[in-house]
């Protein structure tokens, strides 16, 4: 049986219970575990990266603000999940209201999802080093031993779990744990000459 | 960074890791940013992975939220009990001990400025400002609704009762 | 028990924790423009509903207020007590009144969200150059123990306030604008006000959609511009669109200071005045709001906003068209 909802979610109750008694660096526990996702979810209404990830500090600021009325009536990563959302159509409507360069419609952008045009948003640079990266990327992936790729592959585009991968390659979880760790520190060492981490103004 | 260290992280990253380790490490992070840092690499992996583009964090990401929390310091008032019984219990002592609360209402530190103190400020007057050479009270006319309407929200909660120039507008927004 | 003696004990209790909590509320020390930054948070995510008085040209409008947040999402809504019987609702991005006799609604569209109540930039620190925020004292508004905050102006281009903030959970329970002799200009006051746990969003979609749309234009399309303005004014927002039942435009020019806003209109000057043309060289006030007109050339300028005279009239008379800027 997965447990992993459970134990993030019993991760999250602690550590919202802590907040909720004053201990702010429990709400930076939380920041750390969710801002890379928060930060996805945000750029799919936000093409801009640098936008993105403000909009993505203002929707933790407010969920930090609105915290002491957080019952726990839903997961805290779907009441967080709501906030970023809602913070995000707040941001589009704000911006295309002040600014005609960007007259984006809400619905465009709830129904353009990870499709391909929005690669055309990018500038030619911003594109061309984009295309770099992922040559560089499907290089390491390719360069994979087998069970490794299998191991990445199955976890990003199958969202199996550890323990359903286990099952479906026949190995221990702990096997599991290990070529999926060792196929990212891969990918890493290839990948960071290339990236720039938070540069963007 | 050990290896040990850094699988973690990636079983964090894919919630797979228990919860008392998840504790640990989030402490660690939150002290060591090269942590924090290998966290998003691998999250821009997976991101980069089904998403084909590239979506760093920038480094300062959780500090900057962390020091705008911190100038929040006094609103999350730890341990707060409900205060709606608390209302309705000092709405029934006023109204019961009206001299009481009375008596309470003074002013802890008086003002610089007295003219701003609140007795004074209730005791100001509330018509009209003074008339100077150069300003006049007209009532409102059609045009100057409209730019106030346009202006902000203060046409609709204005005491003026006459409306009737707003009805135009009204009808002009219905044509179109 | 004796009811006298319950009577006496509840006085004595109340006259007990009124002194205590005017005494020292909070353990933790806390400055003005704190408590501003408290109570511009608290009012975008509490729910809370009360009633609320608005003192403007001398004219009393009671009204309930609700304010409904959840997950990000706010929204006012002010239904009048007397008449004309209004529901004036605010969303993200617009605002709709309802008249409730006539059953006319207007909807229109909002370049910037803007409280019913008081308006205060997100961040207080960006009223640094421009206001000094004090904390003078305490007192009892609609039987809730306030913070009382001064507003003060670094010049004489700009009102100063007062802000009554209730002291647990800060929201603004009376607020004050003064002109420059400290006559009071307008007021809202809450004779009562309630936190709840959750307030329902009311719909205020209209079976017909405003009309238009409010494209913002880039500012500098503006066929005018601004020689002097007064430090800490930014320009935010400008428009063209039609007005006053014709297809002529006007263009709108949207200011602010983080607290004051100005707007500066710009239309061809009308061959004949209906409703009465503002006369030159005269600034005219409805309750904190100013207004001047000067025309330049064809077009007739109007300055507006809860500003001094001076302001509106020094801006005004330091229009230019851009055409002439050679």
């Amino acid at each position: 049986m997965n447990n992993q909802p459970r134990m993030t979610e019993q991760l999250d109750e602690e550590l919202v219970a802590r907040v909720q008694q004053g201990d702010k660096k429990a709400f930076d526990y939380l920041v750390i575990k969710y801002q890379h996702k928060i930060v996805q979810l945000v750029n799919r209404y936000i093409k801009d990266p640098s936008e993105a990830q403000d909009v993505a500090q203002e929707a933790f600021i407010k969920a930090y603000r609105a915290l002491d009325g957080f019952r726990g009536d839903a997961a805290f990563y779907t009441w967080l999940y709501r906030i970023a959302i809602n913070t995000a159509k707040n941001y589009l409507v704000a911006r295309s209201r002040r600014n005609s360069n960007y007259e984006i419609d809400i619905q465009d952008a709830e129904k353009v999802e990870n499709a391909p045009q929005l690669h055309d948003l990018e500038s030619p640079d911003n594109h061309l080093a984009n295309q770099q990266i992922l040559d560089v990327l499907n290089d390491a992936i390719n360069g994979l031993p087998e069970e490794m790729r299998t191991a990445i592959m199955l976890r990003e585009f199958e969202g199996m779990s550890y323990e359903e991968i286990a099952e479906a390659m026949d190995c221990p979880v702990g096997t599991v744990r290990s070529r999926i760790f060792r196929a990212r520190e891969a990918i890493d060492i290839k990948l960071t000459p290339l990236l720039t981490h938070g540069d963007f103004r | 960074m050990n290896d040990e260290l850094k699988q973690h992280i990636s079983e964090f990253l894919d919630d797979e890791l228990d919860h008392a380790d998840s504790l640990k490490l989030l402490q660690s992070m939150q002290k060591n940013h090269e942590l924090t840092d290998t966290l998003n690499r691998y999250a821009a992996i997976s991101h980069l992975l089904k998403n084909k583009q590239h979506l760093p964090i920038a480094k300062d990401f959780t500090a900057t939220i962390s020091a705008q929390i911190e100038q929040e310091a006094f609103y999350l008032i730890p341990n707060r009990k409900p205060t709606k019984p608390v209302y309705k219990m000092l709405a029934l002592a006023a109204s019961i001990a009206a001299i009481a609360v009375i008596t309470t209402n003074t002013i802890k530190n008086p003002t610089e400025s007295p003219q701003l103190a609140p007795q004074q400020v209730a005791q100001q007057k509330t018509t009209p400002p003074a008339q100077t050479n150069d300003t006049e009270q007209y009532p409102l006319n059609a045009r100057i609704n409209d730019y106030l309407q346009a202006h902000n929200n203060s046409v609709y909660t204005n005491g003026q009762a006459d409306f009737r120039p707003l009805a135009k507008v009204t009808a002009y927004n219905s044509q179109k | 028990m004796n009811p006298y003696k319950a009577i006496l004990s509840l006085l004595l209790f109340s006259t007990f924790s009124s002194l205590a909590l005017g005494e020292n509320q909070t353990d933790l020390p806390i400055t003005g423009k704190q408590t501003l930054q408290n109570m511009v948070n608290a009012m975008q995510t509490l729910n809370y509903q009360g009633t609320v008085t608005f003192l403007r040209n001398g004219k009393l409008e009671p009204m309930k207020y609700f304010h409904a947040a959840h997950d990000g999402l706010e929204q006012e809504r002010l239904l009048s007590l007397n008449s004309p019987l209004r529901e004036i609702i605010r969303d993200t991005g617009k605002v709709s009144c309802l008249y409730k006799e006539t059953k006319q609604k207007i909807e229109e569209k909002r370049p910037f969200d803007r409280s019913f109540l008081i308006d205060l930039p997100k961040d207080i620190n960006n009223l640094d150059s421009t206001y000094t925020a004090k904390l003078v004292g305490e007192e009892d508004i609609a039987m809730l123990p306030s913070f009382i905050i001064n507003i003060e102006p670094n010049d004489k281009f700009r009102y100063p306030r007062t802000l009554w903030v209730e002291k647990q959970h800060f929201l603004p329970l009376k607020a004050v604008v003064y002109d420059l002799n400290n006559d009071v200009l307008e007021q809202l006051l809450f004779t009562e006000l309630t936190i709840k746990d959750s307030l329902p969003f009311v719909d205020s979609k209209s079976s017909t959609p405003p009309p238009g749309s409010l494209s913002a234009q880039q500012l500098t399309e503006a066929k005018f511009l601004l020689s002097q303005v007064p430090l800490g004014f930014k320009e935010l927002f400008f428009t063209s669109k039609p007005m006053h039942n014709s297809s002529q435009p006007v263009d709108h020019l949207l200011l602010s200071d983080g607290i004051a806003w100005i707007s500066v209109y710009m239309e061809s000057k009308p061959t004949t005045t209906p409703n009465g043309l503002l006369e030159p060289k005269t600034v005219q006030a409805i309750g904190a709001i100013n207004f001047y007109s000067r025309a330049v050339e064809n077009y007739e300028f109007t300055v507006m906003g809860d500003v001094p005279p001076e302001t509106v009239k020094l801006i005004a008379e330091n229009i230019q068209l851009r055409d002439s800027q050679h």
